[in-house]
């Protein structure tokens, strides 16, 4: 066989190889670790590895009373506790037959707002490391400290802060919340609007992200993706909008949602999303009503036999309890699910033949927290 | 549709074994064999494109462990919950990962977490759990030196 | 400084110096200027970011860099629950470090297990069965006040120590 010469070689092909983008990495946002199978720098296929977090929560749920799992709930997924809280003890009351006074049923929803804005604040100084902004960072915790500051006036906690219970709110409106939600709120809009022009507006940010990680909307109701990553594929479904719970039916907003589920319009629609939230907050405080915080509930819950899937609609995506009860003061079985592990699933649809410093970018676009995948 | 309304279409499409009410939403046990042509009625002919998620309880009373599959329509905002019953010594039941493909990472869960066999699924390898624990969400499960609550 | 006339350093020239013992300027130097492993696990990574942000900060204390990297780093700070998963990997980390390096259990996760002792399969009771813990710091999740309290004390320990065997 004659040998070729440099010049008639005419092209160069790489090797597949497979790269561990593992546990300990700064831009998986905790501990995943995603197995990729390279050519060069282009990524053929990627396989997930979740599971460096699991704490076995659902087996724990099983040995505790009915209360003693609401504070559990806030650890699943900590940016988003109100809802897992509000999704829990929504399936509990349905099971019971118990009725959430107007007053209570209002501060959920403020609290559950307050909640929706701290955690597209953080996506947005996260998302911002991820590509390189270090400023970001800065703004997005300045205005998340004012909020934190008013849920620890409210619950005591900055962080799970365990705030509903089984039947309503513990704890009333303190002195100097509505004062202090109202003076936050005085400025939000116009901060809003500045850091959108900072970073999504950014020229490298848009080279960065438009067409980028595109999912299309048959794969993603199949894939069962939820959330504002739902949102900018097409689909206009919000929870809060088509099966309205605690009260959400007397506020008025628009459903944010895009049409080409690239990453630019999954990060536009979380920031229409803060702006959406503020304005139902300040519905909210307007529309305060007097009266009980919290319903009759018996000292120790023991609703009746049968099963109840409750769902809210998280600022990841769609929350839910499915709590079955076997007329004991334990639960027989909880199961929550859990938006990111779904949005999870669909990350192999959207990124075939990408780069890694797209991956990053789509990654960072879903906005996924690691541990209510694994629980 | 009323949950009485939509057992009447259903019980004409599958084995129906038995069926409930549950605080208004219909739980229908259906037979392993036609799980897979009733979701695929359900699907394409009664609007449930989305499948919430996928689950296993264990009842070691009646020596069963059900396999739960949660349907919610969103044109016409019904939910339906189908169940299955499997035995406890070999469970087994066809995968459903290729009509709706949320369940590929539901049914990986529940079959290490339960001990369920799913046919035909595209990667039935482990996605949370260690080689070493197996089947932790039955109640009879005592392994990786799990210490009860004292009361 | 360290038992020199003050007056007697004025009078040098060149002067303002310090004088001092090696150990002092030694462990200053470490404590100053500690670079930690991002090593956030749970919801106690979330306060860590805290203490780095605008209004407890904690690069007034030296601690301005995460290294991202463990091989160019001197603190492992773990701040979240270690499963019996992650404990090779955790274990891993703590030997790609390079000496002198120090660990701190940040929450009750890291410290005990935290809310997941009884009744859970996977989680390591306490991240100090792994490797050895210099300061623990009680809390779940502790704030960021109390974060920083942890710090001056690790930079108090490391004060202490003596470089000679």
């Amino acid at each position: 066989m004659e040998q070729k010469t440099a010049f008639e070689i005419q092209e160069l092909t790489s090797d597949e190889y497979v790269l561990s983008m593992g546990p300990q990495h700064p831009a998986t946002h905790g501990v995943l670790r995603i197995l990729l199978r390279m050519d060069g720098e282009v990524v053929v296929n990627l396989q997930p590895d979740p599971g460096y977090i699991h704490s076995s929560i659902e087996k724990i749920c099983e040995n505790r009373k009915y209360d003693q799992v609401m504070p559990y709930t806030d650890r699943m997924d900590y940016l988003s506790a109100v809802s897992y809280n509000l999704a829990y003890a929504l399936a509990v009351e349905k099971l019971m037959g118990l009725e959430v006074p107007n007053r209570g049923r209002h501060i959920r929803v403020i609290l559950a707002e307050m909640n929706r804005i701290m955690s597209h604040l953080l996506w947005f100084a996260a998302y911002g490391i991820d590509m390189g902004a270090l400023t970001p960072i800065w703004y997005a915790f300045r205005e998340r400290e004012n909020l934190i500051t008013l849920i620890e006036m409210q619950t005591g906690n900055r962080l799970t802060h365990h705030a509903l219970r089984i039947g309503g709110v513990k704890n009333d409106l303190p002195t100097g919340f509505v004062e202090g939600l109202n003076k936050f709120l005085e400025n939000f809009n116009d901060m809003v609007d500045e850091y959108e022009a900072l970073f999504i507006d950014n020229v490298i940010f848009k080279a960065r992200t438009k067409s980028i990680g595109v999912l299309k909307k048959e794969n993603a109701i199949s894939y069962g993706v939820t959330g504002p990553n739902l949102r900018a594929s097409g689909c206009d479904i919000d929870l809060r909008k088509l099966a309205p719970y605690s009260g959400y039916e007397n506020f008025s907003f628009e459903v944010c949602s895009e049409k080409n589920g690239d990453s630019w319009d999954r990060c536009k629609i979380r920031m229409n999303e803060m702006r959406q939230s503020a304005s139902i907050l300040r519905q909210a405080i307007d529309t305060l009503p007097e009266g009980e915080i919290s319903a009759k509930a018996p000292k120790i819950i023991k609703p009746t036999p049968g099963g109840c899937y409750a769902k809210v609609e998280g600022p990841r995506g769609e929350v839910g309890a499915y709590v079955v009860s076997a007329g004991t003061d334990k639960p027989y079985r909880v199961k929550f699910r859990s938006p990111s592990f779904s949005n999870l699933s669909a990350l192999n649809e959207m990124c075939a033949g990408v780069k890694i410093a797209d991956l990053v970018a789509i990654m960072g676009s879903l906005d996924i927290v690691i541990p209510e995948i694994d629980r | 549709m009323t949950v009485r309304e939509l057992l009447e279409k259903i019980k004409q499409k599958a084995e129906i074994e038995d069926s409930k009410e549950d605080l208004g939403v219909l739980n229908a046990y259906v037979k392993p064999s036609s799980l897979r042509s009733l979701l695929i009625y359900m699907r394409d002919s009664l609007g449930f494109d989305w499948m919430s998620f996928m689950t296993a309880l264990d009842m070691p009373q009646e020596n069963t462990i059900e396999a739960v599959y949660e349907l919610f329509s969103n044109s016409s905002k019904d939910s339906a919950r189908i169940k299955v019953k499997l035995s406890r010594q070999a469970a087994e039941v066809e995968t459903v990962s290729d009509i709706y493909r949320t369940a590929e990472w539901h049914e990986r869960e529940a079959a290490e977490m339960f001990g369920i066999t799913f046919k035909n699924h595209p990667h039935p390898e482990n996605l949370i759990l260690t080689p070493d624990i197996k089947a932790p969400l039955r109640k009879d499960f005592s392994g990786g030196d799990m210490k009860r609550m004292p009361e | 400084m360290n038992g020199v006339d003050n007056e007697l350093i004025k009078k040098i020239p060149g002067a303002p110096v310090i004088m001092t013992s090696v150990e002092w300027a030694i462990n200053a130097s470490r404590a100053n200027s500690l670079w930690t492993v991002t090593f956030g696990l749970r919801c106690c990574a979330i306060e860590m970011m805290h203490t780095g942000g605008t209004k407890t900060d904690w690069s007034r204390f030296g601690f301005e860099v995460p290294a991202a990297s463990p091989r160019r780093a001197d603190v492992m700070v773990v701040a979240g629950t270690v499963s019996k998963k992650m404990a090779p990997v955790v274990k891993r980390l703590y030997e790609q470090m390079p000496g002198p390096k120090y660990v701190m259990a940040m929450g009750a996760c890291a410290i005990s297990g935290g809310p997941f002792i009884y009744d859970s399969y996977s989680v390591v009771m306490g991240v100090d069965k792994l490797i050895p813990v210099d300061v623990y710091i009680p809390g779940c999740p502790p704030r960021p006040e109390a974060l920083i309290d942890g710090f001056i004390k690790l930079q108090k320990k490391i004060m202490a120590q003596k470089i000679r065997k």
